[in-house]
């Protein structure tokens, strides 16, 4: 890695990659705001299909008005976009054809009728199938107008009108949609069309789609479309907290995007890449950090509830091994023999009771004397709770589930780890008074007592 | 311009007697692609994953840009076939595992996941191929015929590779027919009863991801999920058994193909993936309307058919039930459209088709029974009734309510049926109408 070469640059940075990362963001903000309803309504292979079957309406306004700029273009895809949309939905339930198929075939058709054009017209259309691919960023930015006398790109200020609207109607339209996409059928049964919101939707997401054409193409767009919102579910249970990661996502992606593109190519020896491939490509990377990463569903989140879980159990596990001893008069146990015996009953590995051991030590709950590990009056209470637990579910699989005597023990032992104190007192109100469990050993007083 | 037609014409003639070796070899290359994709499709269909197979064939751009670079370092012919399509099938199976293990990531759902993985590894392959056309070993426009299809590109070797391919395929098809057959239609039967569908799933998986490469070069990565899919949804306009299905979408994806391939080597320059995806779906709108299973023109006529058998029934029962009162009993059109919500053209339309089937003759406005109507009205009041009966007897219905529902079913009613309905009966006993029992006096 040469960290000098790409320092120079980065330094050579002008106002031309700004804009680039402005005009990333932007795109990507814009997608995210309608990808949103895509990803929680199930529905993104739609804004696949979608991207794909605006392109002929894109190649047919160009042809007809000959210009980039002009509002017939996104009038032509939105019509092509929601023709898209409208088509499989009718082959699925007019025709019966199998969902997937049927987005399948209309795309394809569309998306194949548009590349036919681009070729045959390619005097009139000054479009190449590679801007279909990945689109054209990097010449975004010197396809300027003024605006109050300030050179804007023609990309920037169409993404922008887009993010704006896109975001409004997010915004007003928030309880509806929210409604529709969380529960159609609700939404349907208080009088409230789901279908005309849905078609909204898909309008929503064909002008972004036309918007976001020269930036990132017809293909890379459903990165936009679809990663940023999966990234923001995976942090936010509320709608409009996933609305604002997406856009914060979008920024982020684009900066690491272009910053990759003109210098990670320098490690392997080439100039510069792709820099909607390199945002596509860190929209993953980003994903795949915060499926490592994030607080609740997050891989390492996971693993740790599981462990602390593990951890919890095994510590239960040992008060409640020392606890039957102490009934059974077994004062003098090592904390060798203990662990050993502790491991074998809770499946546990040796490691982990250890582990346990320690916990339990250091929070007082019990003592090592000269002869052997004991309860402390903390340890003893808390032991004596979990193995009144555990036979009043023994009194009850047996005598209310009807469940043999010798086959009792194993499913109590999972189910005292996790029985409230409520559940305790009901548990004791069904056992009607029996002061034994079903092996005849006596079930330990509550709290109260 | 004549000199233009002549040679379009000495094209022609060339290309159907398929005298230019060019040209026989690509038209069996995409031919024999075709038919194996449908082959391939229908499964994938009946899997309900012809969308999988799109984020698959998206995500073989990386693969084909890691291939290029490999043959370039290495010095090989970049564009060789041999290097480019295993590390193609590389980077598909590859985004095949990553889409399943996003399937176990909380909160993603399986739409979101072939989502990610289409854009996510097409966009890897689009860095790289940034990366490429700067390469110094040669241009990547090779790799353009790989994401647009280029058929004219094919070489012979190429076809000896599809054709080993399309072999291999429809052996292994028809070899496993019961095995397929059995996972598309219940796989948790197949699982329950010890198949391991697993196993005959990553079969028919690596088929696709087969077709999908082989076919990269014919239909382009784009559009080639085009060649899976289209094929098979067509062939289910036609039948609905599962080999004839598989059958029916081999030939349509052949045809196609076929097709397609002639008319871009007749036009120079055409985008053969897209011209041979068009010529399909042409195929798929032909069998969408015109398909014998479930095609638009025949359910519309069976609804039809339908439709005028209701309206004739409804027209004799009426006038059967009157002739009842009155043996030689003539009833006017007014008195038809009083007692049925008719508009008048409907009626109309009715009655002439009665007549014609010689069911009632017409004087004037008055209409009569034929033998032949007097008959068919009694078995069509019998059976209303019949089935009145039924449901007040065993469904509990009020009498009041039960008519309406007797209109729907006495068309139905088969002569098996029927007798199981005479059971309700006493021996020698003909159904009543329920609204003319009498009334109990409440006196009594």
């Amino acid at each position: 890695m040469n960290v000098p070469t790409m320092a120079l640059v980065l330094s050579d940075w002008s106002y031309l990659d700004t804009w680039i990362v402005a005009i990333g963001a932007l795109c990507a903000m814009a997608c995210a705001s309608c990808g949103c309803f895509l990803v929680l309504r199930r529905m993104s292979m739609m804004g696949d299909a979608i991207s794909h079957g605006v392109l002929p309406g894109i190649v047919i306004a160009f042809l007809v008005s000959s210009t980039r700029s002009s509002t017939i273009m996104f009038i032509g895809a939105a019509l092509a976009g929601l023709l898209t949309a409208l088509a499989s939905q009718w082959l699925s339930q007019w025709l019966r054809v199998e969902r997937s198929g049927a987005i399948g075939v209309v795309f394809t058709t569309l998306f194949a009728l548009g590349i036919l054009l681009i070729v045959v017209a390619a005097d009139s259309v000054e479009l190449d199938p590679h801007c279909v691919l990945y689109g054209e960023i990097a010449l975004a930015p010197l396809d300027v107008i003024r605006v109050g006398g300030i050179d804007i790109p023609r990309a920037a200020l169409s993404l922008g009108i887009v993010w704006i609207v896109n975001l409004g109607i997010c915004l007003v339209l928030l309880k509806e949609l929210r409604m529709a996409s969380f529960d159609p059928q609700f939404s349907r049964s208080i009088d409230f069309k789901p279908e005309l919101l849905n078609a909204l939707i898909m309008t929503m997401v064909a002008v972004t789609t036309v918007a976001a054409f020269e930036s990132v193409g017809s293909i890379l767009v459903l990165a936009m479309l679809v990663i940023p919102p999966v990234i923001a579910r995976l942090l936010s249970d509320r709608f409009t907290g996933m609305l604002w990661w997406c856009m914060l996502i979008g920024v982020v992606a684009s900066i690491i995007g272009h910053v990759g593109a003109i210098t990670l190519p320098r490690i392997v020896g080439y100039e510069s890449t792709n820099t909607a491939g390199m945002m596509t490509v860190s929209l993953v990377v980003l994903l795949a950090l915060v499926i490592l990463i994030a607080p609740g569903p997050g891989i390492l989140a996971q693993a740790a509830r599981r462990r602390r879980h593990r951890l919890q159990v095994a510590q239960e596990d040992l008060l409640g091994l020392l606890f039957r001893m102490e009934e059974a008069n077994q004062h003098q146990i090592s904390s060798g023999t203990l662990l050993a015996r502790a491991a074998e009953a809770g499946g546990h590995g040796r490691a982990m009771v250890s582990r346990a051991l320690g916990k339990l030590l250091s929070t007082q709950r019990i003592q090592i004397a000269p002869e052997g590990v004991q309860l402390r009056e903390s340890g003893r209470r808390e032991a004596s709770q979990l193995v009144r637990s555990h036979r009043l579910w023994e009194r009850y699989l047996s005598d209310q589930v009807g469940l043999q005597d010798d086959h009792v023990h194993e499913t109590a032992m999972m189910l005292e780890h996790v029985t409230s104190p409520e559940m305790q007192s009901r548990l004791a109100e069904e056992s009607s008074g029996d002061r034994t469990d079903p092996h005849g050993r006596p079930i330990p007083g509550s709290e109260k007592d | 311009m004549i000199a233009a037609t002549d040679t379009l014409s000495s094209d022609l003639l060339e290309l159907l007697t398929l005298s230019q070796y060019n040209t026989r070899v690509v038209l069996i290359a995409v031919g024999l692609l075709g038919a194996s994709a449908g082959c391939a499709g229908t499964l994938l269909l009946l899997r309900k994953r012809a969308l999988l197979s799109d984020a698959m064939s998206h995500a073989t751009l990386p693969g084909l840009c890691i291939g290029f670079l490999i043959a370039g370092s290495l010095g090989m012919d970049a564009r060789s076939p041999w290097v480019l399509l295993p590390s193609a099938c590389m980077t598909a199976l590859a985004s095949l595992g990553t889409y399943l293990l996003l399937l176990k990531v909380p909160r993603i759902r399986p739409d979101a996941a072939l989502a990610i993985v289409l854009s996510g590894w097409f966009g890897l392959g689009v860095v790289l191929l940034g990366i490429l056309q700067q390469a110094p070993n040669g241009n990547a426009g090779g790799l353009d015929s790989f994401i647009y299809g280029k058929a004219a590109t094919i070489r012979a070797s190429d076809t000896w590779l599809i054709a080993a391919c399309a072999v291999l395929m429809i052996t292994t098809c028809v070899l496993l027919l019961k095995e397929l057959r059995l996972i598309c239609f219940d796989a948790s039967f197949a699982r329950g009863s010890g198949w391991p569908v697993w196993a005959i799933d990553g079969v028919s998986l690596c088929m696709v991801i087969l077709v999908t490469v082989v076919g990269l070069h014919a239909v382009g990565l784009i559009l080639v999920v085009a060649l899976l899919i289209i094929p098979p949804v067509s062939a289910r306009f036609w039948t609905h058994h599962f080999g004839r299905m598989m059958l029916v979408s081999a030939i349509i994806g052949f045809a196609g193909a076929v097709i397609g391939g002639g008319i871009t080597s007749l036009v120079s320059n055409l985008p053969s993936g897209a011209v041979i995806v068009l010529v399909c779906s042409a195929i798929f709108i032909t069998s969408l309307l015109f398909g014998a299973d479930r095609g638009l023109v025949k359910s519309l006529l069976t609804r039809r058919r339908s439709r005028r058998k209701t309206g004739i029934d409804h027209l004799l029962r009426a006038m059967y039930e009157q002739s009842e009162h009155d043996k030689d009993a003539t009833v006017s059109k007014g008195f038809l459209s009083g007692i049925r919500t008719w508009r008048t053209p409907t009626l109309e339309s009715i009655i002439r088709l009665a007549r014609r089937r010689g069911f009632i003759l017409q004087t004037e406005d008055e209409l009569r029974l034929t033998r032949a109507g007097l008959e068919l009205g009694r078995q069509l009041t019998r059976r209303h009734r019949l089935w009145e009966l039924y449901l007040i007897h065993h469904a509990m219905i009020d009498p009041t309510h039960v008519d309406r529902d007797a209109d729907d079913v006495e068309h139905f009613l088969d002569a098996s049926m029927v007798r199981r309905l005479e059971t309700l009966l006493q021996p020698g006993e003909e159904p009543r109408s329920p609204h003319h029992l009498e009334i109990e006096d409440p006196s009594t």
